[in-house]
Parts: C-alpha cells; sequence; structure tokens
C-alpha cells in the first residue's frame, strides 16, 4: 500500500497557522503602552524592593519598566552564560574582585561624577568596596556600584543581665580586648549537663562567614590570608593567622561557641540572642530592630568591636550593594534605576528602618535615633565609622558564602573538635583544600 | 490512510509527554554529559576548556566522594530493608478488619505528605539536644542527660528513623494495594490444605507480592542512593550543608557542595552521572535477580 504524503496545499496551512500563532503573542504585547519603554532587570530580593516602590517607579518614570527578579546566583550565572545577564545585580562586597576580574561589571566612574544624587563627596567610606583600580587593587580606582546598606560587622551585642549574673558589667564607650571578650564569654556560657542552655560567644553566621572573620581581624594585625597576589593562601606559616583562628576554634572546643559538639538550639544566631541563648553575639548595627526583642528587651547592649592590640579596627564585611552588569543594553536607563534605588525613595526608606547604615552621608540624619536604646546604638556605631577599613577579598574565590576557605574549614572541624583530627591537621587540610581552590579561580580569570 | 491517522493520533496524544521528556530529561542529561567534560565554574563561560574524562576520573580517585559514596551505600543498606519491612508490616496490620481502619491508614500516611523543611522542623523540635521534646522527657528519668540525637554517634539512626517515618505511608499505600488483589481462594485453599497463618504468608503472600516487593525496592534503593533534602535541612547553619554532621555526608550532599560551594560545576556533573551510572547498572542488577524470587504468572519459566 502506499503512502499518501503531504499535499502541498496541507503544507502551508500548517506553516501558516505556526507562523500566526508564534507572531500572536508578539504582536499582542508590542500592542500594549507599557512595552514601549526600556526595560531594566534588576535581581533583588523582593524584601528588598517592594511592589510598591517599584509602582512609585512606574509612576515617576513612565518610559521605563522596571523589572524585579529574585535574587539567585545559579541563575545569575545561567542568564550570564545565555548572555541575558540582569541590568543591576545584588551582590555583596567579596563577589566585586572576581567580577572585575571577568569584566562583568560597568564602570559607573562617569555616571557618579554626573550625579546629583549620588555625588562621590557623599558616598561613605564602605563604597570603596566598589572600586577597583583592577580585580587585585579594590578600594581605589573607577566605581563599579555602590553598598545598599550596611553595618560594622565586628561590634558585640551583649545581654548585660546575663552578664551580670556572672558579676560582669561593661562600658559601651569602651572596647574590650578580644582576651577579655573570650573570658567574658566562658565566664557567661550555662551549661546544664551536656547542654548548652546559654552560649558565652556566638558570631556573624560563623559557618559561612568564618574566613571574612579571620580576615577582619588581621586587619589590625597588618596581615591575611592570601599572598600579596592572592595566588596563595597561608595558614600554617603565619603566626597571626593560627592566633586568629585558634580565638574561636578554642571557644567552640569549650563548647562556648556553638559548634557541631556545641550545637545552637535555634534557627540561627540572632534568634538565639533574642531567646536569651546567648549571652555575647558578633553581629553589627543592622541586628537593632531586632536585638532589643524577645529575652533580651531591655538587656541588649551594642559594644565596639574587640581589638587586639588597641588598633582597633571594624571593618564591614558583608556591605551588601549593587552592580549594573557590563552586557547590559540599556545603561543609560538601569543608571536611572540605580540611582533611584541607592540615593531616594528606597534609600531613604531603608535608613529609617534602622536595618543598616546607609551607603550616603547625607541619609545618616534619617537613621532611628529617638528611644534611649538607639541612642546609645547610635553612639557606639559612630565611634566605628571612624575604623571603617575594607578587607582584600581574593578574586580566585568565586563563591561569596560560603568560600571554599570556610567551606573546608567547617567540612573538617568535626573531626578536629571530635579528636579525630589534630587542630595542625586541620589546619593543612584547610590550607591545601583552599589552594586548591585558587588554583581553580586563577586557571579561569584573567587577571 | 487509517494508518497514518492512527499514527498522528498516537503521536499526537504522546505528544505532550514525549515533549516534556525530551527537553525535561533527555536534554538535560545530554547538557549535563557536556559539562561534566568542561571545567565550567559559573564565570568562565567565555574561557572553557575541554577535560575530556578527567572529571571523572578525579572523582574515581577523591577520597572525599569515596567517603561519600561509602555513607550512602551504607545508609541504603540500613534504610531500604528498614523501610520495606516495617512498611510491608504496616500494610499487612491495616489490611485487617479493625475498626477505625480508614482513619488510620489515613494518619499513617500523613507524614508521606509533609514537605522536606516541614519534616525537618518536626523533628529538629523533638531532637534538638538543648530544649528538644525526647531529651526533655528522657531528663525525667536519667536527670542531666542530653544525648546529641543528630551528633557524630547518633545522626545516622535518627535520620534512619525520620526517612523510615516520612515513607512509611506511601509504602504502606503501594503494598496494601497489592495485598488486596491477592485472590482470596487462594488463601482458603491453603488452609483447606492445612496451612496456618504462617504458612499462609510464606506461601500465598509473599509469592503474590514479589512483584510488588520488587517494585518497592526499586524505588527504595532510587530514593535512597539520591536522600538529600532532611539531611542537609536538618543541619541548616552556615548553608550549603557545609555543617552536615560527617557520619550522614552522602554522595548527594558532597555533589551538593562541590557545584554550589567549590562552584566546580563540571566536576559536580560528573559526580551526577557517575551516580547516574551506578544506579542504572544497580537497578538492571536487581532486574536480573528478579527471576529468582518473582513470580509472574504468565511467566513460563515461573510456571503457575
Amino acid at each position: 500500500m502506499s503512502e499518501k504524503k503531504l499535499s502541498r496545499r496541507d503544507l502551508l496551512k500548517v506553516l501558516g497557522t505556526a507562523t500566526a500563532a508564534s507572531v500572536l503573542p508578539v504582536g499582542i504585547a508590542k500592542a500594549s503602552p507599557r512595552f514601549q519603554t526600556d526595560t531594566v532587570t534588576f535581581m533583588i530580593n523582593s524584601n528588598e524592593l517592594s511592589d510598591d516602590e517599584i509602582n512609585q517607579f512606574h509612576e515617576a518614570n513612565p518610559d521605563i519598566t522596571l523589572n524585579r527578579i529574585d535574587y539567585d546566583q545559579t541563575r545569575f550565572y545561567a542568564m550570564l552564560a545565555a548572555g541575558t545577564a540582569p541590568d543591576i545585580v545584588r551582590v555583596q562586597a567579596p563577589t566585586i574582585p572576581q567580577y572585575v576580574a571577568r569584566n562583568l561589571l560597568l564602570d559607573l566612574t562617569p555616571y557618579f561624577e554626573a550625579s546629583s544624587v549620588l555625588q562621590p563627596d557623599d558616598l561613605m567610606p564602605v563604597n570603596d568596596y566598589y572600586r577597583a583600580d583592577g580585580p587585585l587593587a579594590i578600594g581605589q580606582g573607577s566605581r563599579y556600584g555602590m553598598v545598599k546598606d550596611w553595618s560594622p560587622d565586628m561590634t558585640i551585642w551583649v545581654n548585660a543581665t546575663s552578664l551580670e549574673e556572672a558579676g560582669i558589667t561593661v562600658d559601651p564607650t569602651q572596647r574590650l580586648t578580644y582576651q577579655e571578650l573570650a573570658d567574658i564569654a566562658r565566664a557567661t556560657v550555662q551549661k546544664q549537663g551536656d547542654r548548652v542552655l546559654v552560649h558565652g560567644l556566638l558570631f556573624a553566621n560563623a559557618g559561612a562567614w568564618i574566613d571574612r572573620v579571620w580576615m577582619a581581624m588581621l586587619l589590625e594585625k597588618e596581615t591575611g590570608l592570601y599572598s600579596e597576589d592572592f595566588r596563595t593562601i597561608s595558614l600554617r606559616d603565619n603566626s597571626d593567622v593560627l592566633e586568629v583562628i585558634r580565638f574561636y576554634y578554642d571557644l567552640a572546643l569549650e563548647g562556648v561557641s556553638d559548634s557541631v559538639i556545641a550545637p545552637l538550639s535555634a534557627g540561627w544566631h540572632g534568634e538565639a540572642f533574642v531567646n536569651g541563648q546567648a549571652s555575647c553575639l558578633q553581629y553589627g548595627y543592622w541586628f537593632t530592630p531586632m536585638a532589643n526583642t524577645g529575652e533580651a528587651e531591655d538587656h541588649a547592649v551594642m559594644l565596639p568591636a574587640p581589638t587586639w592590640a588597641d588598633s582597633p579596627v571594624s571593618p564591614c564585611i558583608t556591605a551588601t550593594g549593587g552592580v549594573i552588569t557590563a552586557g547590559t543594553q540599556n545603561p543609560d536607563a538601569a543608571w536611572r534605576v540605580f540611582e533611584w534605588y541607592f540615593g531616594q525613595e528606597p534609600a531613604q526608606n531603608r535608613a529609617r528602618g534602622g536595618w543598616g547604615v546607609p551607603g550616603l552621608r547625607s541619609l545618616l540624619d534619617l537613621m532611628p535615633n529617638e528611644t534611649d536604646f538607639q541612642q546609645a546604638t547610635r553612639a557606639v556605631l559612630d565611634i566605628e565609622l571612624e575604623h571603617n577599613f575594607t578587607i582584600p577579598f581574593n578574586p580566585y574565590l568565586i563563591q561569596p558564602e560560603p568560600t571554599p576557605v570556610a567551606a573546608s574549614y567547617m567540612n573538617n572541624l568535626e573531626a578536629a573538635l571530635t579528636g579525630a583530627m589534630t587542630f595542625d591537621e586541620l589546619i593543612e587540610a584547610v590550607e591545601r583544600e583552599s589552594q586548591e581552590a585558587i588554583d581553580e579561580g586563577i586557571a579561569s580569570a584573567e587577571v | 490512510m487509517r494508518k497514518r491517522r492512527r499514527a498522528i493520533a498516537f503521536y499526537l496524544f504522546i505528544s505532550p509527554w514525549l515533549l516534556g521528556f525530551v527537553l525535561l530529561s533527555i536534554v538535560p542529561l545530554v547538557v549535563g554529559l557536556w559539562m561534566s567534560m568542561t571545567n565550567y565554574n559559573g564565570l568562565n563561560w567565555d574561557t572553557l576548556s575541554f577535560q575530556g574524562f578527567n572529571n571523572y576520573a578525579k572523582a574515581l580517585q577523591d577520597p572525599e566522594v569515596l567517603f561519600a559514596f561509602g555513607r550512602t551505600v551504607g545508609w541504603t543498606l540500613i534504610n531500604v530493608p528498614l523501610w520495606l519491612v516495617t512498611s510491608f508490616g504496616l500494610a499487612l496490620l491495616m489490611n485487617q478488619s479493625i475498626r477505625a481502619r480508614g482513619v488510620l491508614r489515613t494518619l499513617l500516611y500523613l507524614p508521606s505528605v509533609i514537605p522536606p523543611v516541614g519534616i525537618a522542623w518536626i523533628w529538629k523540635i523533638i531532637l534538638e539536644r538543648n530544649y528538644g521534646l525526647l531529651n526533655g522527657f528522657i531528663d525525667l528519668f536519667i536527670p542531666g542527660s542530653a544525648t546529641y540525637w543528630l551528633g557524630p554517634d547518633h545522626a545516622l539512626v535518627s535520620l534512619s528513623v525520620i526517612a523510615c517515618w516520612t515513607g512509611l505511608g506511601s509504602g504502606m499505600v503501594i503494598f496494601l494495594a497489592g495485598l488486596q488483589n491477592i485472590p482470596a481462594e487462594l488463601e482458603e485453599a491453603a488452609r483447606i490444605d492445612g496451612a496456618n497463618a504462617w504458612g499462609v504468608f510464606r506461601y500465598v503472600t509473599l509469592p503474590m507480592m514479589s512483584p510488588i516487593i520488587l517494585f518497592q525496592v526499586i524505588l527504595g534503593l532510587i530514593g535512597a542512593f539520591q536522600a538529600f533534602a532532611v539531611p542537609v535541612l536538618m543541619y541548616g547553619g552556615g548553608g550549603m550543608g557545609v555543617t552536615v554532621t560527617r557520619s550522614v555526608r552522602l554522595y548527594m550532599i558532597h555533589t551538593y557542595q562541590e557545584i554550589f560551594v567549590n562552584q566546580r560545576f563540571g566536576h559536580g556533573a560528573a559526580l551526577l552521572w557517575l551516580l547516574f551510572i551506578f544506579i542504572l547498572v544497580f537497578t538492571a542488577v536487581v532486574f536480573t535477580t528478579s527471576r529468582y524470587w518473582v513470580y509472574e504468572e504468565a511467566n513460563p519459566a515461573g510456571g503457575a
């Protein structure tokens, strides 16, 4: 039996139907007035840019469509590979060197210099994280973005009642040494048999950010984890580095800080503090709206960042902000969104909320400063702002949190704390695994 | 003409599935295979280099990979038999004429519909060391004790209990359907021939259920080898699974870290392909052995 082939008429019918079907949605969209605009895609979380704010922007800027998509690093990488990267992306400071190394960011220096909203003189020094003269020289040169809101992250929140029960009083205007902090933590930890009911000291998202904490502490000692060209990590041969790592390691070993052998009961460190399950917490000013609540209400006090030896530093270790990607098709429209978000109503709203320090000096006066608690915290913050420095992050480590350094430490920590590995073996393993990650980053970067 | 129309109708009917299968299964597999032969790290799209099978060779020699694989095999050997026995036992119980059987079946099935985040949340409240319900209860009888149920010494047992509890209902439902399809006259005939309860179970129930058991074994093995969500969620601190205790550092957790922490997308894809191949081979072996223990009524070799 012969098979009947598709006739020419049938083929034309099918092709015509398919073509009409593909053109139809585009035609409908093109007919919409909103489509006659420049579209700017902003990758940021919904709790950082609300629909109300977007609607306000659209009313004031009818020629731009602001399209917000949720921040997702893997999605960002996929969009980069596809050539459809968002115009503006939420980032943290540790990612800037690696993005600069791979030419992923738009140089915004001309925009800043011409802007009446984001004037360079009005920028807080923390915005130096978004300046680079090449990936190995962060803190100077061209501007690639700015901070959304930030805090000096090494400050210490204490539960004053918990300290008083141990016979300890602290003066918020006086800076503790790290040794004094450790002594307070050891004196205020509360255990009941094998249980740790109150940890003595918890610190900033210790698992994912432990290497940033080390680097912040090492700033005062004028050294760091890496060689000057960032190609080598050196832990074993640097006594200052070992001292810093040992500080938190010993507290974990004794069950004073949380770890796999003395786990946290709450879901995160901030929750533990407000539940009264921690007497000291190394968090930044951003924690202010939450610190004085729950079991910590009327007991929370913010202290300056500890010091090793009277040359204090109080850096920000996150500096969450935004950049415009180099591949943007609408740089001018993207800059208008950027300028609005980082310098106008959204920035003012964030400053009033008290969840961080604004990136502009002119917005500092909007920060909450009415209650005694807010004023006391603000007084400590003002001291810390005088000691703000940038941390040199490694351009060859791609993942911001946790970096392979932090991940290696956390992966091996259990063996060390349970005696299956010595401290020296832990350091050797972290150094070896981190160097492997750096070598891979070097191979893929153009620095 | 009628044949052609039937062919067109066939492909039209299966086209949604076919399209989905190709786009959501075949294409990702092929892209994953390609990625496994590169050094892709998320940011080097423009400077990718072809690695051949280097990622595979590195994975097969990596002590961490071998450790995680060993942990996963151990996890599977514990969890799959445990789940099979308990869910089959429950199905046998629920197949009896007992009061409120429907309510009991529903209650037993409920854990299977709880999302992984909810499961982790519930069990963390129970197993948490300092303020958890279990330690609080034990403290009434042994004051001062506080077993770290999620610590290195007990995590494997604790998480196995959670996995079994979660899967009991879905396993029970499948076994129950099989039990209810066993012809009553076979059991009656066995009893008439003098078989006791154990004899009926051994010579009638088990052989008739053997195809269902095979199905459950395959499903259980595949699920166990891919276990990931609940262990990671139980150790939420630090993010990305870096704080999961070593005793339950399963293969998928290690792979997840390689991809999303160390940004080794190529190496991670190789790890996933190795797991895929292993599961395929293991499943084929189980299928091959099934002729020795699975009863099939239509199988000339098995003979009815």
